[in-house]
């Protein structure tokens, strides 16, 4: 089998010992990296590639996709124990993994989240493996009306992510979307909404948003509230096992997860913060216990944490197939592979065999890594919330404000972050929900920007949109979801009242 | 004090300046030099950058550092670089959409052509337009046709006033052809478009786009450049096909703050041109198709001159300006 030699040959490059300590090193930075809450992977990512340029191209990727793919494995950590994410796409952990974390079970929501993570990460490798150039031709078929078309069901399922008020949910949804609005647009190179500041004209800072809504808020909101650490447990791996409806309800969300995130890796431009949220929406929707969200769900975390790791291995299918980065994150890795001469594109699993199939092994034997050193980390972690709110929370403040800065090398965007944490604590004692906020600033300007593209090839024509066969079955789909999501409110209701009205206490 | 006793202390104190000058570019540079890319790391001028940064640390024995700073479609960085101290110890990488920004906004919080030294042109490399693989027409001749016979074609380019965006405009005006650009947030986006067969082309880098055409996803029409490129050497200039003296070529300089003295800055072109003159630097740029172009500070000066006055001159025809 030509497969299987190449995947014997890429793991002989792998398992050189220099791959092998640099893949290490790389996934525990990464790992220690996405922890700390601030710093996510594009940081980390950022502030590592200058070491690397010394290094032969195949190590120097090895490194810097194990800090990516670490970082991300971390970040689901302080997520869970501190309701602090690591990295933007672990912010949706924290809706269901902090929960836990104040029942007293961390240790069953860490554990539980690096099986998750494990099996994401080994899905999107399978499929790094087997289909990246079927893949990569099938995400060619995706233009402007496709990626409109699913962005836009992307919205309408995030205002399912909301707990109980709709109506508030789908405000902060509109918020998000305002907010994606600033910067230069761009067909008319129009700035809006910068107030004169240049700043602004490349857009709101993603990470500054996300780090300053779910940590500057939630750190302000400790300290007003003055609370105690009543959660601390000593961590066995005893207090690791999850309850036997736990195991059992488990797998599928794991499953969906990895589909849905390798989904949206494999497409440029979208990436795994989109994927989580889609993923912890489609569970809400699909759970016969929909009220238990929010309050500590295994699903909850399964589908992201699954989602977020294998977008975070489909992605490199575009990179290294097309030539074409998805993320941010991707471009700089990609940088990484242009300093040392290689052009990423349709030729380099031809022309550089190893560098492909080396990575993509040594790819599954981080994610061992990983495993094998998160397990034992978990106890460590948890005791990361002995350390008193006095030291650790200014320590957190200070992370977050350099990782930060990193990406855009930008003072500015610090002081965005705090304005953001401000907004954030505002808006959670008002209780308004954050997560749509942010699923609306991802999805907004990409709805946005699709829409015109399409509208400007299709001359204006919307009809064209829903004559192509993809656009148009998603099209359809959100617009049949959104007709049932209204029914099922409406029947809510009805029998809420007629419920109501049959013990007598109806007061309207 | 009198008058005389003051005059001659202040020739004194102008001699001892000019001493001290003359002495500092004997030994420039003295102390590290920084580097501006106004762009995030691993695009085309944060790799140029990079590479030249090396050679001339390697050639002062003085670390040259790399500094990013993005944002605000360069205006970040070349604001900052523009209120430095003209000492030659903070120079800045510029490409030609420095130049078009000029000319389609009105907004920059510097004057791009009087507060900046221009210090030496680093080299150039040309865009190659790449069509859809499925396109009937092959040659530029019949590409030319093509785009002129109908009014509902499209081609990607990658913002208002980015060089795809002048590149493409300046064909619909030679050829007459009337093409909508869409615009896309990269080239690489814009490249999956054409690929995909959604828009009719995109006139990219050739870094981008040669292992697509070698991989057939992507057909090769012509180069923007006057004379073929050693990369591509079978691909044909719009120049040579019927749109004579036709070049959009995307190149990189070097700047400094206004008032750089001017041995600091003849030290500064000597030290580039030796590196631009290395093999290894040749063979660096020749890997993306590009050509090292060395000049004196006064050629410099003069060709991004005629750069912001053509750029101008199409933004205004185009109908290019930020309102």
């Amino acid at each position: 089998m030509d497969l299987w030699s190449n995947i014997a040959a890429g793991f002989q490059i792998a398992v050189s010992l220099e791959n092998l300590a640099y893949c290490f090193l790389g996934v525990f930075l990464g790992t220690f990296f996405g922890a700390l809450p601030g710093i996510g992977s594009l940081a980390a990512v950022t502030m590592l590639l200058p070491l690397t340029f010394y290094l032969d191209p195949t190590t120097a990727l090895v490194m810097l996709a194990g800090v990516y793919y670490g970082a991300e494995y971390g970040g689901s950590t302080s997520s869970i124990l501190l309701n602090l994410p690591g990295t933007p796409s672990n912010a949706v952990t924290c809706l269901d993994g902090y929960p836990m974390t104040q029942q007293g079970r961390s240790g069953v929501a860490l554990f539980a989240t690096t099986i998750a993570s494990f099996w994401g990460g080994t899905f999107g490798i399978i499929l790094l493996y087997t289909l990246a150039p079927v893949i990569a031709q099938w995400a060619l078929a995706f233009g402007p009306a496709e990626y409109f078309a699913i962005m836009v069901f992307g919205l309408v399922a995030a205002a399912t992510v909301t707990q109980d008020a709709p109506a508030k949910g789908m405000a902060m949804v509109v918020v998000g979307m305002m907010l994606g609005t600033i910067g230069a647009d761009l067909t008319t190179g129009i700035a809006r909404y910068d107030f004169g500041y240049f700043e602004l004209h490349d857009g709101v800072s993603f990470i500054a948003l996300a780090m300053g809504l779910f940590g500057v808020s939630e750190i302000i909101l400790s300290i007003s509230q003055n609370v105690d650490k009543p959660f601390i447990q000593a961590v066995t791996f005893r207090s690791m096992i999850p309850t036997r409806d736990e195991v059992r309800r488990s797998p599928m969300p794991m499953l969906r997860g990895a589909g849905i995130g390798a989904f949206f890796g494999a497409l440029p431009g979208t990436g795994p913060s989109i994927a989580t949220f889609i993923g912890y929406a489609i569970e809400k929707r699909l759970s016969r216990h929909p009220e238990q969200f929010g309050k500590g769900a295994i699903e909850g975390i399964m589908s992201p944490e699954s989602a977020n790791n294998a977008a975070v291995q489909a992605a490199f299918i575009p990179t290294m197939t097309l030539g074409i980065p998805g993320s941010a994150t991707m471009a700089v890795m990609m940088g990484a592979l242009l300093i040392h001469g290689i052009q990423p594109g349709p030729q380099l699993m031809t022309q550089n065999p190893e560098i492909f199939w080396g990575l993509a092994a040594s790819f599954w034997i981080g994610n061992l890594l990983l495993l094998i050193l998160n397990i034992p980390l978990i106890g460590v972690w948890v005791r990361l919330l002995q350390i008193p709110y006095g030291i650790l929370y200014p320590a957190v403040i200070c992370f977050i404000c350099i990782g930060v800065y990193t990406v855009r090398s930008s003072p500015f965007d610090v002081g965005m972050v705090l304005f953001f944490g401000l907004l954030g604590y505002v808006l959670r004692l008002l209780r308004f929900e954050l997560a749509p906020l942010l699923i609306g600033f991802i999805l907004g300007p990409m709805v946005e920007e699709n829409f015109k593209r399409a509208m400007l090839i299709y001359r204006g024509d919307f009809w064209a949109m829903l004559e192509r066969p993809i656009s148009g079955t998603l099209l359809v789909m959100t617009a049949l979801l959104l007709l049932w999501s209204v029914w099922v409110m409406i029947r809510n209701r009805r029998e809420r009242r007629a419920h109501a009205h049959d013990i007598g206490q109806a007061d309207d | 004090m009198n008058l005389p006793k003051l005059a001659s202390m202040a020739i004194a104190a102008g001699v001892i300046g000019a001493t001290a000058t003359s002495a500092l570019a004997q030994q420039f540079p003295s102390e590290p030099v920084t580097l501006v890319v106004p762009f995030s790391p691993g695009g085309s001028n944060d790799i140029v950058a990079r590479q030249l940064g090396m050679q001339l640390s390697e050639m002062w024995g003085q670390p040259v550092v790399i500094d990013n700073r993005p944002g605000g479609g360069a205006t970040i960085g070349s604001a900052h670089v523009a209120q430095q101290d003209p000492d030659g110890y903070t120079i800045m990488i510029a490409s030609v959409t420095f130049t078009m920004n000029a000319a389609v906004r009105n907004d920059l919080p510097f004057d791009p052509r009087a507060d900046f030294t221009p210090i030496a042109l680093i080299g150039q490399v040309p865009l190659v337009i790449g069509a859809r693989p499925d396109m009937e027409a092959t040659t530029p001749e019949e590409f030319f046709e093509y785009i002129r016979s109908s009014d509902a074609l499209s081609y990607g380019a990658t913002g208002l006033g980015s060089i795809q965006h002048f590149a493409g405009e300046l064909l619909n005006q030679a050829v007459g052809s009337n093409v909508q650009v869409v615009q896309y947030p990269g080239g690489g986006p814009a490249m999956t478009d054409v690929m995909g067969g959604f828009i009719e082309y995109s006139i990219g880098s050739m870094t981008q786009m040669l292992p697509q055409v070698q991989a057939g996803a992507i057909k090769p029409i012509a180069l923007t450049s006057l004379e073929r490129s050693p990369a591509a050497p079978d691909i044909p200039t719009l120049n040579e096909s019927g749109l004579d003296g036709f070049e959009v070529i995307q190149w990189w300089a070097i700047l400094g703050p206004d008032g750089i003295p001017d041995d600091v800055v003849t030290t500064l072109n000597g030290s580039i041109n030796e590196v631009l003159a290395s093999e290894q630097f040749t063979a660096f740029l020749a890997a993306d198709g590009g050509t090292p172009r060395p000049m004196s500070p006064d050629e410099t000066g003069a060709f991004m001159a005629a750069n912001f006055d053509r750029w101008a001159e199409v933004a205004e025809r185009a109908g290019m300006l930020v309102e």
